[in-house]
């Protein structure tokens, strides 16, 4: 579902991210780890078609990001660290605009089931400014499914959700899965991401330091005789690479 | 073709708009800043149409201030252009709010059907600037209409171009390498300071007019002129063939930028998505830290420069201590201002005195002014920073301690260089020397006084920079409330400093003027700290203040 082949993105001198090759086939969850500056959001934003990239092949159900972006973009959604949703406009409003931009047709009853489920049914008619962190990132959770992507990319997702948020969103991320999305985590959350994710990929310094199953990652640390964390194996790797 | 969809987003916000308009309507706070809004809007209408029924009764009067207007609208024109452009503020035009990027960027949108919806979205400030410009122009124009018409057509060409230039300027940067565009930048810089200069020489006086005309008589003004002078000639068109020639090349003109810019096809998301990222962070800079600020962030290497650590004094030293640091961190540009204003002062001060040698109170009086005007400036654009308010709150050191030093961190740089530079002046002007020495003392309690009545307002009503859209008659009007209050509070104080210096001034004795001003501005500083402190003490930082 999403391919990426020899990726390298390059701001002048500096290389942000230097060869990266990996594949997400639909039904799988890939965490994205790694420390600050490892070229994470410039993957994921890369992917979303936001940033060229300056080598290498980004492909979302098989179309290519760069030669067929809007194909591309059709199947993907794109969650940012940051929920950035219009200040006057009424969470209804924001779901009313993604259902045009996407050309969903009669959105409304998919549209009230995720207010529904993300609990935002009594705000339905609240501007954006008015809400709290945390329903805001389920305003923009609830944006990027209504058009049923095929491929999901989410940026530090739980950052001010609420426990109740957390496991809906964690509920409603392998639901996706299991009718067959890709998805993309990327976090610093160590827990999250072992909690929820069926693959790795660890990054650092802009290269690829691993990637497999969780259960692949745990086995390699197991044959070490070392503790078979996840955290463990993040501090393994990145150290080594220092 | 242009996506449903944005023309949907457009729909919405101005609807959106339209509500919260609507709802801050019915509270009683908005509802007078509205009202003194369209209050001053319907005076300043009023008072052209005023003013154009008197210059009607001299049609000569009138043809002249339409003629005056018509020589140097184009070269206006073209100086704001090649200051947009030189200095970036084409970056503007190709500016998205974040909530944009997050929606529209990963969206499937053609990268011109962006560009369509940024063109726009724009074109309603557009309109509305228009709409007030033309009402200026409504004198001289033959027709309203024709006025207004080519108001929007001029302010459009101007946006198309400097939007096209930073296409231009995006596809060199990524194409070019650095010491090429040094040397392009350089040299543009270079021709444009031989012109100016050139310019400046040839005028037969100083002001913008005879800069204009001077500049449209020479050769290359003729040339550079000539695409800004058909809007001059638009607006200000005497009869309908010379309106329907100009309106054919305006239209022409705003075509082939048009063409030229979906022809670029130049919107790089990356670079969009960069301009966004700066844009934003200096808004919320703005808004947040203050308006100031955002004339220079702070870097590592500005790290060098250090206050030494200041003695506790009950808390001041910490919060005066960092407070300095920061500035001198992060206003550079403020304290280059500052310095600009002082070459202007001193200029000033040396032309009047050189023309009045016998009245060197005038020149002083000169130098004092526009350095005090500084004051004034500094302090009417001035943000207060709400979120700080939390933080000092949380501090372990008393009001009234906290207010002193938040005051006293800028008050006293602003002081001591307006001092220096009063005390500099003495060299100048040896005969007022005394009365410079005062300006110098008092310009520490003054500038107390201004911003403690600023931060006074502040802590009052605490408001956040909110960026302006057309049409906000409540922003508009609020801050035009805060200015008047402050004036009013200002021109109170300084009412009774006035009375105390007339012996003084009546004696020719400085000392007996600047004892008694000081000593009642003294007293009214006093008489503000424990204002200040209350203010501060019951200001709840957990009231959302927006806007």
């Amino acid at each position: 579902m999403i391919r990426v082949e020899s990726y390298e993105k390059t701001y002048r001198e500096t290389v942000a991210v230097r060869g990266l090759s990996f594949e997400v086939p639909g039904g799988s969850i890939v965490g994205l780890v790694g420390p600050n500056g490892a070229g994470k959001t410039t993957t994921l934003r890369a992917l979303a078609g936001m940033i060229p990239p300056t080598r290498g092949k980004l492909t979302v159900a098989g179309h290519d990001i760069v030669l067929d972006p809007i194909a591309a973009k059709s199947r993907l959604a794109f969650i940012p660290d940051e929920p950035q949703l219009f200040d006057v406009l009424t969470v209804w409003e924001h779901l009313e605009f993604t259902a045009s931009v996407y050309r969903v047709p009669a959105f409304e009853a998919e549209a009230e089931r995720l207010l529904t489920q993300f609990e935002l049914t009594e705000k339905r008619n609240t501007i954006a400014q008015e809400l709290s962190r945390g329903m805001r990132q389920k305003v923009a959770i609830c944006c990027a499914y209504l058009h049923q992507p095929e491929a999901i990319l989410f940026d530090e997702p739980l950052t001010g959700l609420d426990p109740r948020g957390i496991r809906t969103l964690k509920e409603s991320i392998r639901e996706r899965a299991a009718a067959g999305a890709a998805v993309m985590i990327s976090s610093h959350l160590l827990d999250l991401i072992e909690d929820l994710c069926s693959h790795l990929l660890l990054m650092h310094r802009g290269q690829c330091l691993f990637q497999g199953t969780i259960t692949e990652a745990k086995n390699r640390l197991a044959e070490l005789g070392a503790d078979v964390s996840l955290e463990h194996f993040f501090f393994q790797l990145t150290e080594q690479s220092k | 073709m242009f996506h449903s969809a944005l023309w949907k987003l457009i729909r919405l916000k101005w609807r959106g708009g339209f509500r919260q308009l609507w709802r801050s309507l019915k509270t009683p706070r908005g509802c007078v800043q509205a009202i003194f809004m369209f209050l001053m809007v319907a005076y300043g209408i009023g008072s052209i149409f005023f003013v154009g029924r008197m210059s009607s009764a001299a049609p000569e009067a009138a043809a002249m201030m339409t003629g005056r207007l018509r020589d140097v609208a184009a070269f206006g024109l073209f100086a704001f252009t090649t200051w947009a452009i030189l200095f970036s503020t084409g970056e503007a035009t190709v500016f998205f709010t974040s909530s944009e990027v997050a929606f529209l960027f990963p969206a499937p949108f053609l990268r011109r059907q962006l560009l369509t919806y940024k063109l726009l979205q724009s074109l309603g400030g557009l309109i509305f600037a228009s709409l007030l410009l033309s009402l200026f122009f409504a004198r001289g124009a033959w027709l309203w209409l024709g006025g207004f018409t080519g108001t929007v057509l001029t302010l459009s060409f101007v946006q198309l171009l400097t939007m096209n230039a930073a296409f231009v300027r995006q596809m060199l940067e990524a194409k070019s390498n650095v010491l090429l565009r040094r040397v392009l930048g350089y040299s543009v810089s270079v021709w444009v300071l031989i012109a100016v200069t050139q310019m400046v020489l040839n005028a037969p006086s100083g002001d913008f007019a005879a800069l204009a005309i001077s500049f449209r008589n020479s050769t290359a003004g003729r040339w550079l002129l000539a695409p800004f002078d058909v809007f001059a000639r638009m607006i200000f068109a005497n009869d309908l063939t010379s309106f329907s020639i100009s309106t054919g090349c305006v239209l022409l003109l705003d075509t082939m930028l048009l063409a030229a810019a979906y022809r670029l096809d130049g919107l790089s998301l990356e670079a969009a998505l960069a301009i966004s990222e700066k844009l934003t962070a200096r808004i919320k800079l703005a808004q947040t830290k203050g308006a100031w600020h955002v004339l220079g962030s702070p870097t590592s290497q500005m790290a060098k420069r250090r206050v030494p650590r200041l003695p506790f004094w009950k808390g001041i030293g910490p919060i005066v201590w960092q407070r300095v640091t920061t500035n001198i961190r992060t206003s550079a540009k403020l304290f280059a201002l500052l310095g600009g204003a002082a070459l202007l002062a001193g200029g000033l001060a040396f032309g009047v005195h050189h023309k009045t040698p016998e009245q060197p109170f005038a020149a002083a009086a000169a130098g004092i002014g526009v350095m005090v005007y500084v004051s004034f400036l500094i302090c009417m654009s001035l943000q207060n920073e709400i979120e700080r308010v939390g933080y000092l709150k949380s501090l372990p050191i008393s009001s009234v301690a906290i207010v002193m030093g938040e005051l006293l961190g800028f008050v006293v740089l602003l002081s001591v260089v307006q001092g220096s530079f009063f005390l500099a002046l003495c060299g100048l002007l040896p005969s007022v020397a005394g009365w410079l020495v005062c300006a110098a003392v008092l310009s520490l309690p003054l500038n107390f006084l201004l911003f403690g009545i600023d931060k006074l307002i502040f802590y009052w009503y605490p408001t956040r920079m909110a960026k302006g859209t057309p049409g906000d008659f409540q922003n508009a009007g609020r801050q035009m409330l805060f200015v008047l209050l402050k004036m009013l509070l200002l021109g109170s104080g300084l009412a009774l400093v006035g009375v105390a210096v007339i012996p003084g001034v009546m004696l020719q004795s400085p000392l007996l003027a600047v004892i008694p001003a000081a000593l009642v501005l003294l007293a009214e500083c006093a008489g503000l700290v424990p204002l200040l402190t209350y203010a501060f003490h019951r200001f709840d930082p957990s009231v959302d203040t927006p806007a």
